[in-house]
């Protein structure tokens, strides 16, 4: 009985709130002062030096290299990954412990540190084409996010039902 | 469940390869999406009461700094995104239609209360308008996106709720 009890773990909810917390202040208190400092003294310096040579302009933003060319309405750019649109679903998928959707996820986020920031550089220097994969990119990941909070929280759900 | 990853993103893919290419250049669909959001949130909070002002894209509270609606502002990406969601997932395509349809009239419409809002944030909370700007999807667009992307997997199931199914049922 004990052993069973100890299987079945605690409910979905409860799993679902103390996880939405733990990640929340991990987030907050570590990783987005983290974020925010690889952009400011790593990517941020390198990018506005490329972008110098090239009269370029960047715009500001904490977690974000934002490349402003002549001729494009509004900027185009990156994210520097696992920020809230990693944690928010990772602590969904946890709560409901699919594995292998954690697996994906994160995958796909290391996934983030490499390309964007090699598309960014080719668009700074002129291939036009980066620029429209940096859009893909965009659209790709606002869908990832949503298809994952929309499925962590379907699966949520239907455990909770159950 | 692959089979949907991979429809989905075919479609978002080609949608933004679509935009980048044709339609951005040509600007139409973005205008019309920008402007007609600002004059429609302009004459609704005229009609509040407030005094506002509307050139084009900018919105401006007499008194109050201006609101632009950029490109990025229409809501043209979130209807592409719960655009790829409904003909990613299986179902009837009377029903898919449907779906779209009020789908996109409601982004629409939600759109305009979100401009709204942001003008009215100039007057109540100007110093934390960027972080109201950030967060404001997570106010007034995903919940519903995710509400309507559920009931139509429901659809598929033959189970939505009688509101959705009455709604649609016409």
């Amino acid at each position: 009985m004990d052993i069973s009890k100890r299987k079945k773990g605690y409910p979905i909810y409860v799993r679902t709130i103390l996880s939405l917390i733990f990640f929340s202040a991990i987030y907050i208190t570590l990783i987005r002062p983290i974020r925010v400092t690889i952009n400011s003294d790593y990517l941020y310096p390198k990018f506005s030096q490329i972008a110098l040579d090239e009269g370029v302009e960047l715009k500001e933003n904490s977690r974000r290299i934002n490349i402003q060319k002549k001729g494009y309405d509004s900027p185009r750019g990156f994210g520097v990954p696992f920020g809230g649109y990693f944690w928010l679903p990772l602590a969904l998928l946890v709560a409901c412990y699919n594995w292998n959707a954690v697996l994906a996820l994160i995958s796909y986020h290391l996934f983030l540190f490499i390309i964007p920031p090699y598309l960014g550089i080719l668009f700074i220097r002129g291939h036009d084409w980066a620029g429209t994969l940096l859009q893909i990119n965009e659209m790709l990941f606002l869908g990832i996010f949503m298809f994952t909070i929309f499925f962590g929280g379907q699966e949520i759900f239907n455990k909770y039902k159950e | 469940m692959l089979g949907f990853f991979i429809k989905a993103g075919v479609f978002y893919i080609s949608w933004q390869i679509i935009y980048d290419l044709f339609l951005l250049p040509n600007g139409q669909l973005d205008h019309f999406l920008s402007v007609s959001v600002a004059i429609l949130a302009k004459n609704l909070l005229s009609f509040l009461g407030w005094n506002i002002n509307c050139a084009g894209r900018l919105l401006v509270i007499e008194g109050y700094r201006g609101v632009e609606v950029l490109n990025g502002c229409n809501a043209l990406t979130l209807m592409a995104l719960y655009s790829g969601f409904i003909i990613a997932f299986k179902g009837p395509l009377k029903q898919r239609i449907q779906y779209l349809s009020v789908g996109l009239l409601t982004i629409y419409l939600l759109n305009i209360l979100r401009i709204m809002a942001f003008s009215l944030a100039t007057v109540y909370f100007q110093q934390h308008w960027d972080t109201f700007h950030e967060f404001s999807p997570f106010i007034f667009f995903y919940p519903f996106v995710l509400y309507l992307w559920y009931q139509w997997t429901l659809v598929n199931e033959k189970k939505a709720t009688p509101f959705m199914s009455g709604l649609f049922s016409a």
